[in-house]
């Protein structure tokens, strides 16, 4: 039972993480931008509520964020990173920009304290609550975390964004339990607030709206076994599924429209087609335009902006290109697995941004070291979280407790969603692997420690 | 995996002392201490997987190598012979002996060895260099540890003539303390020299196993609590 008092310790170590990430890390006044924060700037010039803003391209969420903070005199870029080039300048300060880092770095603590906050509130052992707490106030509060919220990318917006959103879940999910066929204003009001962030979220990353279709398919289960509606009118539970299916759509298809995925899709052809006559064969004999100069850049450096000025080749992948691809992986499983096991592998090497030089004096290498253990860079946590998944799962099953079953039920369906965003990232695009998987690689890691203090809150132990 | 090993022992070391808090028990207790000792242990082997710390040798030497295996063997005993006089008595001895130790290891001397000292190789391995034991340092925890694994091994075998040979998961428990008591065991005796897949992992599995070998988490009957609305969340 939790009292003033464990509230009160909870505060405290809250205070402690806040305290420690504000000190030994760079003042939010610095920060570093990359070849593609120009084209936040170019995005977020364009009104809000034009299609044209949600069809640039850049993601709409980041856009939006860029437009919301940029201060009268504008923007300067002017401390470029280039890490496929070695470039790791030093943070330094980019007029405009400071702001930019100050909603990232706010949003990032308060999305973090949140989950710790929800985390805590739905473990009944105090003591595992509060090392499930210090876990994820530690896990973000790293440097493999919070040296993001100083890049000018896509990245950190989204990534706090589903940490609040996951913190959300939880929440709903607990409080839905406890509603009658009528819900009260409570779960109304969390389900709103989940749907905004849910939107900014999927609009954050193009990957992101994948981790849709398993909480989609399992709401809409739940009301074809009418198990859940038992509690919840059946009207409720597809008016979800079919809300959450639309979102998803208008996502994949605004995506589509803005031609984001045009440069990563030259990459694939160029790292994982081209160079192989069998696939080479397949698309071409799908229409693909195949000339000595597009062959000539099989080998070189990936996005090859020079590609866009094939126009029979820019036709082709805008008319042809996804159901060309899609249609290969179909038939060829084997490779689309064996691709995304090798994006795995690469996904996991690194740990940490790769865009500025760490300043030392003010990070100290033993938070680096202790963030390290963290993040691990061992691909093997994913069977691990899928055994502490299925664990839980027995777990639950075992106690019978309809909380401990949804959240586990919850947990799977992230996870799975999780994979699948993965898998679209790195198929995605061949160039970026790391940075691209992030928005996955991420929550994976996440899972490893936030699953241990629930699994040890089922069990109850009966004397021998 | 040392991290995941340190959060998967402290949560089962919370598990067991939030068992015992409430009815005073001292097997439950003295089987919680123990994996507080190991949960120690860890603390002190992952800072010296970052850099040589004096009292992170001295604390990964007495929580470890002397004491971790004894309280957990003599918390095995008293969870099969709760109400044996001669047990509580052994645990007074326990308590005695675990005080001794900290004093001796506390005016252990650390060797030159700390200059080559390796964070990346494992402290079970360098130990002997690093820290200049006397031999009733050395001696007293071989005979906890000899105490340790006897006990583990004495109560998984009685738990074994006591329970249910016909349900399989009572007449593996007892098989589950020994796997995890050998664990625990054989890198003090014999230490790895790298940090193997398989050192990190039994590092990780031999709390749980010991765990699960102790605990009737494995056979728990639905309804045994009773099914809320939602999570009682207080």
């Amino acid at each position: 039972m939790k009292s003033a008092r464990h509230y009160f310790i909870l505060l405290i170590l809250a205070a402690l993480a806040a305290w420690l990430r504000l000190s030994y890390y760079e003042p939010f006044n610095r920060s570093v931008s990359n070849y593609d924060t120009d084209r936040y700037m170019i995005s977020s010039e364009s009104p809000i509520f034009s299609l044209e803003f949600y069809t640039s391209i850049r993601q709409p969420s980041v856009a939006m964020a860029y437009q919301f903070v940029e201060p009268q005199s504008g923007y300067k870029l002017t401390n470029l990173s280039s890490p496929g080039d070695d470039v790791h300048p030093a943070l330094e300060i980019q007029p405009g920009f400071d702001r930019v880092t100050a909603l990232q770095s706010w949003l990032s603590i308060f999305s973090w304290l949140f989950l710790a906050w929800v985390v805590f509130r739905n473990i009944r052992n105090p003591n595992l609550g509060f090392l499930g707490a210090t876990l994820i106030l530690l896990f973000g509060f790293a440097p493999q975390m919070a040296e993001w919220d100083y890049v000018m990318l896509s990245e950190p917006i989204s990534l706090s964004l589903f940490v609040i959103l996951l913190g959300l879940s939880i929440e709903l999910v607990v409080t839905l339990l406890g509603e009658q066929q009528r819900l009260s204003w409570k779960p109304i009001f969390l389900a709103v607030i989940w749907l905004l962030v849910a939107i900014l979220w999927l609009l954050a990353r193009d990957t992101n709206s994948y981790l849709l279709l398993p909480i989609i398919a399992v709401i809409l289960l739940l009301a074809w076994r009418r198990t859940a509606s038992r509690k919840l009118s059946l009207g409720y539970l597809v008016g979800a599924g079919l809300l959450l299916l639309s979102l998803f759509l208008v996502a994949a298809r605004l995506s589509q429209a803005s031609d984001r995925w045009v440069n990563p899709y030259f990459n694939n052809l160029l790292a994982r087609v081209l160079p192989v006559p069998e696939y080479r064969a397949y698309f071409v004999e799908r229409g693909l335009p195949v000339t000595e100069a597009l062959m000539a850049e099989v080998g070189g450096n990936l996005t090859e902006l020079s590609l866009f000025q094939m126009p029979n080749l820019v036709s082709w992948v805008e008319e042809e290109g996804l159901s060309t691809y899609f249609g290969f992986m179909l038939t060829h499983p084997g490779w689309a697995i064996g691709t995304f096991s090798d994006g795995v592998a690469i996904a996991f090497t690194e740990n940490v941004q790769p865009f500025f030089r760490r300043n030392t004096d003010v990070t100290p290498e033993f938070l680096v070291f202790l963030g390290g253990l963290l993040h691990p860079k061992d691909e093997t946590i994913i069977l691990i979280v899928a055994l502490e998944l299925l664990l839980l799962g027995r777990l639950a099953a075992k106690t019978g407790l309809p909380g401990l079953i949804a959240l586990s039920f919850l947990f799977s369906v992230f996870f799975l969603g999780e994979l699948l965003m993965f898998f679209v990232s790195v198929h995605g695009d061949a160039a970026g692997i790391v940075r691209h998987s992030m928005g996955s690689v991420m929550p994976l890691r996440l899972s490893l420690w936030l699953s241990i203090p629930f699994i040890f809150d089922a069990m109850e132990i009966v004397p021998s | 995996m040392m991290l995941l090993a340190l959060a998967t022992t402290l949560s089962m070391a919370i598990v067991l002392l939030s068992h015992a808090a409430p009815k005073r028990s001292v097997p439950w207790l003295v089987f919680g201490i123990g994996y507080m000792f190991l949960a120690a242990s860890l603390v002190a082997e992952l800072v010296l997987a970052y850099e040589f710390q004096d009292w992170a040798v001295r604390g990964f030497y007495w929580a470890r190598i002397m004491l971790a295996v004894a309280w957990l063997g003599q918390g095995t005993l008293l969870l099969n012979l709760p109400r044996n006089k001669y047990l509580n008595y052994a645990t007074w001895g326990l308590i005695a002996a675990s005080l001794v130790s900290l004093g001796m290891i506390t005016f252990t001397p650390i060797t030159r060895a700390e200059d080559w000292f390796s964070p990346s190789q494992p402290i079970y391995w360098q130990l002997g260099e690093v820290l200049a034991t006397n031999r009733p340092t050395r001696w007293g925890g071989l005979l906890l540890n000899f105490f340790g694994v006897a006990a583990l091994i004495c109560g998984a075998i009685y738990a074994y003539l006591v329970g249910n040979k016909k349900e399989w998961r009572t007449a593996a428990r007892p098989a589950l303390i020994v796997l995890g008591g050998l664990l625990l065991i054989i890198p003090i005796y014999w230490p790895p020299t790298e940090m193997t897949v398989i050192f990190l992992y039994s590092t990780v599995f031999a709390p749980i196993l010991l765990f699960l070998g102790v605990s009737e988490v494995l056979y728990m009957d639905k309804g045994t609590r009773k099914p809320g609305n939602k999570m009682d969340r207080q």
